[in-house]
């Protein structure tokens, strides 16, 4: 009897753990997830700002030529 | 196969085994288990090493990128900078400077963009990290390179032997390289063939757009211009080509013509459409031979008439001698091996022994009278032969103008080559060579246009001499006749021509073809060696080629009749001796002109083609006015022969022709050619009885087809045709001057006189047809609009109006001279085309007009129903969680921008109420590092239809989402969320407060969600509505108002007031969303209770505030429909009781038990809600009692005002 109890007892606290293991590794894989989309976010963010630069830098370009251009004329 | 950036392996098997292994021997239950947990809280850490390892990963991979992103913005920061120290400078300098001109000479910067090489993107150095690890942990191949010693491939091969990996690589290059070498084959072959199309086709387009205005410029105007007479010929030849195609190839009608023109291609359906019991003509042409007999009877009339006027001039210039007569046999020559292959399309079968003797012929002259006798002597092979030749002699009708030209020439016999093998190959081919042909004829027609110009009266005048040759003839053959001799022995020798042509047809016809035909290649010959003559030299020069050739012709053919006049005769000896002569030589010299050209000249298949087709399109043609003709003189015949809508159509064209007929009775000749006319018609009449009753049906298929075939193509043509015509009127006026004292000068005059006055009987019936004419394009117009079919029909019923006068005219018009029947033919033809070319820009505008405003209202309907979706987009995001994003907008003024450029004029004042929120809901990275945004967004991004029966839904959702903002739903939202919940509610106070102005702005605002926001905007509005709707629902609650009520009394019978399980976040955030919307829709209806609401607006507060507030919400609303119902009711009851005592008191109508029966119903309607009020009563709060008490007592109060002008009219009843 008491050893039956004992393994009820153990069961439990073995559904317990189970639980409690259960309730860690889904946190784990949720902050796989949550690095996993952070991740995509932000690249994704990275690469608009980017284009972003790259709309600029052309543009920068073409300032710079403009600018160069004037100075060229000026000096004419 | 997806790539797997990263497996999370299970916790349990991270573990190590052996820990709960040696429990298992022990046997101990509890170490088990034990060792189970240990080894799970050991897969855990290992778990979290390896999300560790992740996050590292990921981080430093962010960290490069960021780095990468910083250093360039750094970059950009400095150069930024150096603009900026760069610009005062310039900017000081440029403004010192007094003038700026010197900037125009400045040469600029050669600055080009560094485009970047947009290659080796994908490197596979570049791999990411967890592809390189499959990479890096996969094993080798296995060392097969060991057996390389015994593989006589040499090293590597037993490698490759299992595992190649640039097979595909150059699997692939040689896949590519064969590909690249087909598509530049296949270039290659359409560059060849495009050139040689290129010109033909931009010259047919643009030969048929000039015929097309030239036709409108003549309807415009009565009496046009002298346009270059090479247009008539382009359009000739187009119509002829338009015709052939369509009378060889009933197919070609579905193809879309080579010219692609709308007007032609619905020509071509209609004929496809008009004639499908026709049989298919080729089939007429090799089995059938009676119906091209009658169209060669009609067509060899046409002919003879063509070339009298130009007779009297011909006899004249024929007694000149002159070196180039040699150039005329030569001509000769050539025109007999055209004939050749002209025949070889037409009937390879039955005329093969003619195409041979002619071939013989074309070398010796005299065989051409043997062949000649031979024609005699078979009526039927002669027939036929005629037949070619009457479209040899329209060629040379509208060739003379177009012949001249040496590069036509060049371009011609180019062309021509290919044209050739194809008739030689079969008439089944005739699909393709017709297409050719048409292009050829009409390039050739184009550049004779250019140069005819400088050449034209020349040309003409040949023209002219030509027809004189062929009158002789004709006159020595009609004074045997004595019917039609009598008439034009009065009248002038034109008319005997058509009288003796009538009767001596089959003889007389083939050699005037050939004589034509003779004659035009002559005058191309002349015009090939024109640049060192001069313009008299040449004309005489071809009219005595034309004579010389004619003349044996003549002889030979009078002979068997017996005919000839002595004069004639002798002539025609004469001239027979010099044709002799000359003829030997011909050859030569035509090859010296193909020489000239580096062609070889015995191309000439190009006329034959043109023969062809005009033979095709003149022969029927002329069926049809022989038709009509013989309608005019017996109409039962016609009758026999034609269906009934040609009958119909035919009987509308009588008239006209009657009236044409009329108008030339006026001057003698006039009546002359009428009678002729009417002889020749009954010639064809007797002709067409002579064969069976089936050839005369199928020549009435014909006939239609033929109709509808000049109609068609000869449409662009049009009004360029009469300009030739007057400048042949001109050309033999001045042919008579020169050739002053030749005997024919009273002919020449006479000549001359008649045409112009059938011309200008001809201008007139032009006139005449261009009222039915347009009158038909009305009709079209108007019926533009409906299906191409109908338009078809009609276009082909105007078709065969102006067609058939085209023919009466031309009939008429065939003493004028050479180019009447075309001219006539293109006269109406040009009307009709104008007609049609109308009509199919009718067709465009109606299509356009009828496309535009479905366009239109396409386009509205686009952009009004793209709001409605942005509207529904818009909504979407109305769920709480976004709420934080709006108010965060809010207070960043982002939302002024967006939102001011719609409608919203007091969407500002709602800053007030979300300024009040704090920034902790604003961080913009909600979707990155709160998870359950992003899916939320996404799960209320799904379209869905919100529809008034959705309402229950909705309010069950806004009940959830009220149990969100009880904060029941917080655990399992983040903090964010729970803190824009509870700002919410602060919102929601605020906007209670400010009820009055404020509850009218969100209403507006609800109404004009439908316009499309902008990304910013959709985030922003969703807030307010679902504040809006959280109000809304509570003033429901509170209020009662009598709208709302409507619905809620609907839903409160399905709803089940405490939902236990709540669903996910998405669908809860979704359902608030839903419910903004429903409440949208009812919004309006609280502007009524703006007023009540802002009384009550501190007192409410405090209930919205419960944290049961949905679950009242769902409680009242079965008690708001009481309540309606009540309120309904109590005003009804009312009535019904004074009413129910009127009933008893005083009478008995059908009204009274009308309202009995209502009152009836009222009570019914009563007694449930008295009942139900209690129990919800009972269930709910109190709070919720007293609420829908006053509300009640308020909508009492509401129904006792109304119930007055109700009692009033029922006492009224």
């Amino acid at each position: 009897m008491t050893n039956a109890v004992n393994v009820g007892i153990a069961v439990q606290a073995d559904w317990e753990n189970r639980e409690f293991i259960a309730n860690i590794s889904l946190n784990i894989r949720r902050l796989f997830d949550f690095l996993l989309q952070f991740e995509a976010t932000t690249k994704s963010k990275l690469a608009s700002l980017n284009e972003k630069l790259d709309v600029l830098e052309h543009r920068l370009e073409v300032l710079e030529v403009q600018v160069s251009s004037v100075n060229t004329a000026m000096l004419y | 196969m997806p790539l797997v950036r990263l497996e999370v392996r299970n916790e349990y098997g991270l573990g190590d085994p052996e820990l709960y292994r040696g429990a298992f021997r022990k046997e101990d239950p509890k170490a088990i288990l034990d060792g189970v947990a240990v080894a799970g809280l050991v897969g855990i850490l290992r778990q979290l090493g390896d999300l560790a390892e992740f996050a590292a990963d990921v981080f430093h991979d962010l960290h490069e990128q960021i780095t990468a992103t910083a250093g360039r913005g750094r970059i950009l920061m400095t150069r930024v900078r150096n603009i900026e120290s760069a610009l005062p400078s310039v900017e000081k300098a440029f403004k010192e400077q007094t003038s700026h001109i010197h900037f125009a000479y400045v040469a600029g910067s050669d600055w080009h963009a560094r485009i970047r090489v947009e290659q080796s993107l994908l490197l596979s150095s570049e791999l990411p990290g967890f592809m390189m690890d499959s990479y890096e942990e996969c094993r080798d191949p296995p060392r097969l390179f060991l057996l390389d010693k015994f593989d006589h491939a040499g090293t590597g091969a037993c490698l490759k032997r299992y595992s190649d990996p640039s097979y595909f690589k150059r699997t692939w290059a040689a896949s590519q390289m064969q590909r690249s070498e087909t598509v530049r084959k296949e270039k290659k072959f359409h560059i060849i063939k495009r050139k040689g199309s290129r010109l033909r086709n931009g010259k047919v387009q643009h030969s048929v757009y000039m015929s097309q205005r030239d036709c409108r410029t003549m309807n415009s105007d009565g009496c046009t211009r002298f346009t270059s007479p090479s247009i008539d010929g382009q359009s000739l030849s187009a119509e002829n080509i338009s015709i052939a195609d369509t009378k060889l190839n009933p197919e070609f009608s579905s193809r879309s013509t080579s010219f692609g023109s709308k007007t032609k291609e619905s020509y071509v359906e209609q004929t496809s459409y008009v004639n499908p019991p026709v049989a298919p003509d080729e089939l007429d042409y090799n089995e059938v031979p009676i119906p091209n007999l009658r169209s060669k009877d009609s067509s060899l009339c046409v002919s003879v008439l063509h070339d009298e006027p130009t007779a009297d001039c011909l006899d004249d210039v024929s007694q000149h001698d002159s070196l180039q007569e040699q150039s005329i046999p030569r001509s000769s020559s050539v025109t007999w091996d055209e004939k050749i292959e002209i025949f070889k399309p037409t009937s390879p079968v039955s005329y093969d022994d003619i195409l041979v003797d002619r071939v013989q012929d074309s070398e010796d002259i005299v065989r051409v009278e043997d062949l000649e006798l031979l024609q005699v002597n078979s009526i039927p092979e002669n027939i036929e032969h005629a037949e070619i030749e009457s479209l040899n002699q329209e060629d040379i009708l509208f060739h003379p103008s177009k012949s001249p030209v040496a590069l036509s020439d060049v371009n011609h016999f180019d062309e021509v080559t290919s044209e050739t093998d194809n008739y030689v190959d079969a008439p089944n081919t005739l699909d393709s060579e017709t297409e050719t042909e048409t292009e050829c004829h009409t390039k050739r027609e184009v550049e004779s246009l250019s140069n005819f110009s400088s050449q034209g009266m020349e040309s003409r005048t040949e023209l002219s001499q030509v027809m004189v040759v062929q009158n002789p003839n004709s006159s020595d053959v009609e004074v045997p006749n004595s019917s039609h001799s009598s008439l034009n022995q009065d009248v002038t020798p034109d008319f005997l021509h058509l009288s003796s042509s009538d009767g001596s047809e089959h003889v007389q016809s083939p050699y005037d073809t050939e004589f034509v035909r003779n004659q035009e290649h002559s005058v191309v010959n002349d015009f090939c060696e024109s640049n060192a003559l001069d313009t008299s030299e040449t004309k005489d020069h071809e009219c005595e080629c034309i004579d010389s050739s004619h003349s044996p012709k003549s002889g030979t053919s009078s002979s068997p009749t017996m005919m000839l006049a002595e004069t004639t005769a002798e002539k025609s000896i004469l001239r027979h001796s010099t044709f002799t002569d000359v003829s030997n030589a011909p050859s030569i010299q035509l090859w010296t002109n193909g020489g000239l050209f580096g062609v070889e000249p015995s191309k000439p298949p190009e006329i034959g083609v043109l023969n062809m087709q005009s033979k095709n399109s003149i022969s029927n043609s002329i069926n049809f006015a022989s038709d009509l003709s013989s309608c005019t003189v017996k109409s039962q015949t016609l009758v026999n022969e034609l269906d009934a809508k040609s009958d119909a159509k035919v009987m509308q064209n009588e008239p006209s022709s009657v009236d044409l007929r009329s108008e030339m009775k006026v001057d003698r000749e006039h009546s002359n050619l009428d009678s002729s006319i009417q002889g020749s018609s009954a010639d064809d009449r007797c002709s067409a009885r002579g064969y069976s009753a089936v050839q005369k049906s199928k020549g009435s298929p014909s006939f239609h087809h033929s109709e509808y075939d000049s109609g068609v193509k000869q449409d662009s043509h049009g009004s360029a045709e009469t300009t030739s015509q007057r400048e042949f009127e001109h050309n033999p006026e001045s042919t008579c001057i020169s050739n002053g004292a030749c005997s024919s000068e009273l002919y020449m005059t006479r000549n001359s006189a008649a045409s112009e006055a059938p011309l200008r009987a001809n201008y007139s019936t032009g006139s005449r047809q261009d009222g039915p004419s347009q009158n038909s394009m009305g009709v079209s117009s108007s019926f533009s609009g409906l299906a191409q079919r109908f338009l078809a029909n009609t276009i082909q019923r105007k078709a065969l109006l102006s067609t058939p006068l085209g023919n009466t005219n031309t009939e008429i018009r065939k003493p004028d001279g050479t180019s009447c029947l075309t001219d006539s033919q293109e006269a109406s033809n040009g009307v009709v085309s104008q007609a049609t070319y109308e009509q199919s820009t009718n067709e465009k505008v109606a299509s356009i007009s009828t496309k535009e405003p479905v366009s239109l209202t396409s386009r509205y309907s686009e952009q009004s129903s793209p709001p409605l979706e942005y509207m529904r987009i818009s909504f979407h995001p109305m769920n709480g969680l976004e709420n934080p994003k709006l108010k965060l907008e809010f207070s960043n003024g982002s939302l002024h921008d967006n939102s001011e450029d719609f409608v919203f004029p007091s969407f500002q004042l709602l800053q007030g109420p979300v300024d009040s929120l704090p920034d902790v809901c604003s961080d913009s990275d909600d979707d990155t590092f709160c998870r359950s945004c992003p899916y939320s967004s996404e799960d209320l991004l799904s379209p869905r239809s919100y529809s008034i029966s959705e309402q229950w839904e909705q309010d069950e959702r806004s009940e959830y989402i009220d149990h969100e903002s009880n904060g029941v739903l917080d655990k399992f939202q983040s903090s964010v969320i729970s803190i824009s919940r509870s700002m919410e509610f602060e919102q929601l106070t605020d906007s209670n407060m400010n009820k009055p102005g404020g509850l009218e702005k969100f209403d507006t605002i609800v109404d004009n969600s439908k316009v499309p926001f902008q990304s910013g905007s959709t985030m922003e509005l969703p807030g307010l509505d679902s504040v809006l709707s959280l109000r809304n629902q509570q003033e429901r609650i509170h209020y009662s108002a009598p709208e709302n009520l409507a619905k809620v009394e609907v839903q409160s019978k399905d709803e089940m007031p405490p939902p236990p399980p709540l669903p996910p976040v998405q669908w809860r955030t979704s359902k608030s969303s839903v419910t903004d919307v429903t409440d949208a829709i009812t919004a309006s209806n609280f502007n009524n209770l703006d007023g009540l609401q802002a009384l009550r607006c501190p007192s409410e507060k405090k209930e919205q505030h419960l944290p049961r507030s949905p679950f009242i919400i769902g409680a009242t609303s079965p008690h708001c429909n009481e309540k309606q119902d009540q309120q309904k009711l109590n005003g009804q009851k009312r009535s019904t009781h004074r009413v129910s005592h009127k009933e008893v008191d005083t009478r008995e109508d059908l009204l009274h038990q009308i309202r009995n029966k209502s009152f009836n119903l009222r009570r019914t309607a009563k007694s449930t809600p008295s009942d139900i009020p209690r129990p919800t009563t009972d269930a709910t709060s109190g709070n919720v009692a007293a609420i829908l008490k006053k509300a009640s007592a308020i909508r009492q109060a509401f129904v006792s005002s109304d119930e007055g002008g109700d009692d009033d009219s029922w006492s009224d009843a």
